[in-house]
């Protein structure tokens, strides 16, 4: 079921800002076991995000109602939820007319299926050769720009290869093309920085969250390649993927560390 | 002719004794003081009660050796019996009987007083007033809604409907007088509040502001906090974002709340949860102050949408975006 500003409809106005120039934002979230998952954290962030580009979204309380009534239509167990707020239709040009109301868009997709060693045994990415632009304004935000990601995710065609790490012009990470990154070095954890470019994922604060419940501190940091593959342990999170351990990237391998389990067995306890 | 002035000579003399008797007496009604402890004695005038009555009453708790008559003479002489009223008197020491008559005539019974603490339910109230032993009882059900209907108030809830305060009472007054008065005060103060409120707030009626003050009231303690608190909420309300407030998820659980909310307990649904439904709850959780009630009509303008608490002294930490909010919750939350 797909609900367009909480209609069945599955067509948008093409004078749509979204459309036009990626104005607006989305959440991307994991339906389980009868619930969203973090769904708390992803409305926080979208309703964050909107304030960010000032898109006047007052209309929250419809959106959990719209998101209730899609999730009670699934059939399938599980599905992702694909939530996209646009700042509307309308405005001269790139100037925006206030007092348009954005559009909501509801969607639902099957889960994707991944082996079960992926989240066992690890993945294995790539390092992509598309750097990430900087913009301090827009850093941590999931704004509907993801030409960056497209671009870096339509590098390798290889399917055993899960995902790609992207760096920044001065060759620091800053995450993967659909996750975060961490690493793990002498015993403690480090994520990059989202202060320039990157975004803030869900999964990600959720992670650095259940860390504190460890006692485990994270630093978010600069951190360069170099460093990066010094690690001990690398994973990666995603909203839909949880956490997925890294074993190899190109052809450095690593192995799946106690941190690592750690923090996969805190998560699914914090899903119940 | 002796025998006359013997006989009136004796009478003079039986005379002049039975007067100073008399006098001596007199004197001693007069200025002598009860037997009254230290701290004082508590005597009740009953209603419809006379003078013989409490001279009898004096007298047999031996407070005085006098007469019981005498008062209640004093009295008629005096032509003060009428006027005492009925009541509970501390009678002080060093009192005299005349005191003690003009003390009944004042009326100037025994004030207990009983505080309300603002924050408990109106159940936690119901059950502090039928503990009270100084409250006579009429209320044979104390379950709320009994409650609300022997106070002839059955179409409300009535959690949050009862005023903190300090009330002043005397002995006799019932459960069900005491809990009027704190639900009429209440009525008003939320009235009066109503009518100086700030404008274009998101409540339709006074009661959804009540609702708001009780929850302002349970999550802070912290006088200038709470009107930061109530301009989060509303500014929540007005972009219909969930309150997501922990006390109306306990309030919701009732009696299965051991002390310990869990995350499961913010994603199981109950009509109060504020995590798993928009908007208020649909009663007030608490009885919320008069401050409380002025903090949710005069919610402090700002762009917080965020508060976690520090763990010290009940401070929180205001955050207007997401990261720093979760920078707060790492930095507060999970050290305690």
């Amino acid at each position: 079921m797909i609900l367009i500003n909480g209609l069945p409809d599955d067509k948008i106005a093409i004078s749509d800002r979204g459309l036009q120039y990626g104005d607006g934002l989305f959440e991307t979230m994991a339906y389980r076991a009868g619930k969203i998952e973090f769904i708390d954290a992803h409305l926080a962030r979208l309703i964050d995000g909107c304030r960010r580009l000032n898109i006047e979204f007052a209309q929250a309380a419809k959106l959990s109602n719209e998101l209730n009534i899609v999730c009670q239509s699934l059939t399938n167990n599980d599905a992702v939820v694909k939530v996209i707020i646009t700042r509307g239709s309308g405005g001269r040009g790139y100037l925006a007319t206030s007092g348009v109301e954005p559009s909501r868009i509801i969607s639902t997709h099957p889960l994707p299926i991944y082996p079960d060693h992926y989240t066992q045994a690890g993945v294995k990415v790539r390092l992509c050769m598309h750097t990430l632009s900087e913009n301090v304004v827009l850093a941590g935000i999931k704004h509907l720009n993801r030409l960056d990601q497209v671009i870096a995710r339509n590098e390798w065609h290889d399917a055993d290869i899960a995902e790609g790490i992207m760096l920044d012009c001065a060759g620091n990470v800053i995450e993967g093309t659909m996750s975060n990154v961490f690493i793990v070095k002498a015993d403690r954890l480090f994520t990059p920085m989202l202060d320039k470019s990157g975004v803030a994922g869900v999964m990600r604060a959720q992670v650095i969250l259940l860390a504190a419940e460890l006692n485990i501190s994270v630093v978010e940091t600069t951190i360069h390649l170099d460093d990066f593959m010094a690690a001990d342990e690398i994973f990666m999170t995603n909203s839909v993927n949880g956490i997925w351990p890294v074993y190899e990237i190109d052809t450095t391998v690593y192995d799946v560390g106690p941190m690592t389990q750690s923090l996969q067995y805190v998560l699914e306890q914090a899903k119940k | 002719m002796r025998l006359l002035m013997k006989v009136v000579f004796s009478l003079l003399v039986v005379l002049v004794i039975a007067l100073a008797i008399a006098w001596q007496q007199y004197q001693k009604f007069m200025t002598l003081p009860l037997h009254i402890p230290e701290q004082g004695y508590v005597y009740t005038v009953t209603n419809g009660s006379n003078l013989q009555q409490i001279s009898r009453d004096l007298h047999d708790a031996e407070l005085t050796r006098l007469p019981a008559e005498y008062l209640h003479i004093y009295g008629r002489l005096t032509n003060k019996a009428h006027l005492i009223k009925a009541g509970e008197y501390r009678i002080a020491p060093q009192t005299t009987l005349p005191q003690l008559l003009d003390l009944l005539i004042t009326g100037e019974v025994i004030q207990y007083s009983f505080t309300i603490v603002e924050g408990i339910t109106a159940q936690q109230l119901i059950n502090m007033v039928a503990k009270d032993e100084r409250f006579t009882k009429t209320l044979t059900d104390t379950s709320l809604p009994a409650v609300m209907t022997a106070l002839e108030l059955p179409s409300n809830h009535g959690e949050g409907e009862f005023a903190p305060e300090t009330y002043h009472f005397t002995s006799g007054t019932s459960d069900t007088q005491i809990l009027s008065r704190a639900h009429s005060l209440m009525t008003t103060t939320l009235e009066e509040a109503w009518k100086n409120k700030a404008e274009n707030l998101p409540y339709k009626t006074a009661y959804e502001a009540l609702i708001m003050a009780s929850i302002i009231e349970k999550e802070t303690g912290i006088a200038e906090e709470r009107a930061q608190i109530a301009g989060v909420f509303v500014r929540r309300l007005e972009m219909g974002m969930r309150l997501q407030t922990d006390p109306t998820v306990i309030y919701g659980l009732g009696a299965n709340f051991d002390g310990d909310l869990r995350r499961k307990d913010l994603t199981t649904d109950t009509t109060y949860n504020t995590y798993t439904r928009n908007g208020l709850p649909p009663t007030p959780i608490a009885l919320p102050s008069k401050e409380s009630i002025e903090a949710a009509l005069h919610p402090q303008a700002g762009k917080s949408l965020f508060f976690v608490a520090t763990g010290q002294d009940g401070r929180h930490i205001f955050s207007a975006n997401l990261a720093d909010h979760n920078k707060a919750v790492r930095q507060y939350q999970l050290k305690q």
